[in-house]
């Protein structure tokens, strides 16, 4: 068996938040308008990761992992729980694409960007450095975080990846 | 509404309304294409939102996708996803010569030929669909996209995830020779769910 093959993977859907220390890989498959959030303590070596669809805070009825004003909060507070210390987080986004960049809608256009600006506004409202970023564009990307590391791989339809 | 609460018998009957509107659209495909195309509407599903991906295969699968927003009596969008196999073949009955499709590049002709195929099939479902119900339904400019189905589909779950955790998926199977699979995704908007049950002297 390859040390490869032993390394934990953790699938994160939409509106998810998954966290984990070590070496578990966190996995978000094909985001397009949505943001995956990664936040991790490199002191600590423990790192989360979550799947946001929506910008802005939840009304009381909703799941408040789908918006960026709650899930980030929720993502900080699971880390915290699991030994990571809010000072020593860093932040890796990737996402936000618009798939349809013809399509005729012009609010349905900027919906990619506004999930970027929520995620970023709310990362420097809670003092969070933005180490890295891939966002934008018309692809769909699949991201691998690697928890304890801060290590991601973004990789496009046709296989191509960028390292962050 | 909550697509929540809706009944056994309000899905039915939605099914039922879906595979006369389905029908027309395969009627107009067949006649577009040459060559015979069969539809039928399998289920009528109440899914969460975050299931849409893996129900048309996983998140990763390369898929065309071409979106098409409903307007009128009732609003919501329209997805149509076809497998890459099925859109190579979709294509070559179309457009006879060329290679269509590379690894998540579609030729601007390509995607040109699937926003005309998504025009088809959603004017004729919504023409059916809105004739049943008294309705007025207007397809808008179809939006094609060629890339993971995660991807695809998040866009159109962004407007329905504001609003709630579960959406109405009418799934569609393709039958034609040779084979063409897809995907129909009718996702009303809940206040326009209300409005086609109403129409349908469906609601309680």
């Amino acid at each position: 068996m390859t040390a490869r093959a032993n390394i934990y993977r953790i699938k994160v859907r939409i509106s998810e938040i998954k966290v984990a220390k070590g070496d578990a890989i966190l996995v978000s498959y094909g985001l397009g308008s949505c943001v995956a959030v990664a936040i991790f303590d490199p002191k600590q070596e423990v790192g989360g990761l979550a799947h946001v669809l929506l910008p802005g805070a939840p009304r009381p009825e909703d799941n408040p992992m789908k918006f960026s004003e709650s899930a980030l909060e929720l993502l900080v507070e699971e880390i915290s729980r699991m030994g990571g210390s809010q000072n020593s987080m860093v932040a890796k986004i990737v996402g936000g694409a618009n798939m349809f960049p013809w399509a005729a809608s012009d609010k349905k256009k900027a919906i990619g960007e506004r999930n970027v600006d929520a995620v970023l506004k709310k990362l420097e409202k809670m003092g969070i450095p933005v180490a890295a970023k891939d966002v934008g564009g018309s692809e769909g990307r699949t991201v691998e975080f690697h928890a304890g590391k801060g290590h991601i791989t973004v990789r496009n339809i046709r296989g191509e990846e960028k390292f962050l | 509404m909550n697509f929540g609460t809706l009944r056994p018998e309000q899905l039915d009957a939605l099914r039922e309304i879906s595979n006369i509107g389905i029908g027309h659209a395969a009627t107009a495909l067949s006649q577009l294409i040459g060559s015979k195309v069969e539809l039928y509407v399998p289920r009528v599903t109440v899914a969460p939102i975050s299931e849409v991906p893996d129900i048309i295969g996983g998140p990763e699968t390369l898929i065309a996708g071409i979106y098409i927003q409903m307007y009128g009596d009732a609003r919501g969008n329209i997805l149509l996803t076809f497998p890459r196999q099925s859109v190579t073949r979709l294509l070559g009955m179309l457009l006879p010569g060329g290679e269509m499709t590379g690894e998540g590049i579609l030729t601007e002709y390509a995607a040109s030929a699937l926003r005309e195929i998504g025009n088809i099939l959603a004017g004729a479902y919504l023409n059916a669909l809105g004739g049943l119900l008294s309705l007025t339904l207007i397809t808008g400019v179809p939006a094609v996209a060629f890339d993971m189905a995660g991807a695809v589909v998040d866009y159109i779950l962004i407007e329905l995830g504001a609003v709630g955790d579960l959406t109405l998926v009418i799934e569609t199977e393709f039958f034609g020779d040779p084979e063409v699979r897809g995907h129909f995704f009718v996702l009303p908007d809940p206040a326009s769910l209300e409005v086609m049950l109403a129409a349908g002297n469906l609601m309680p």
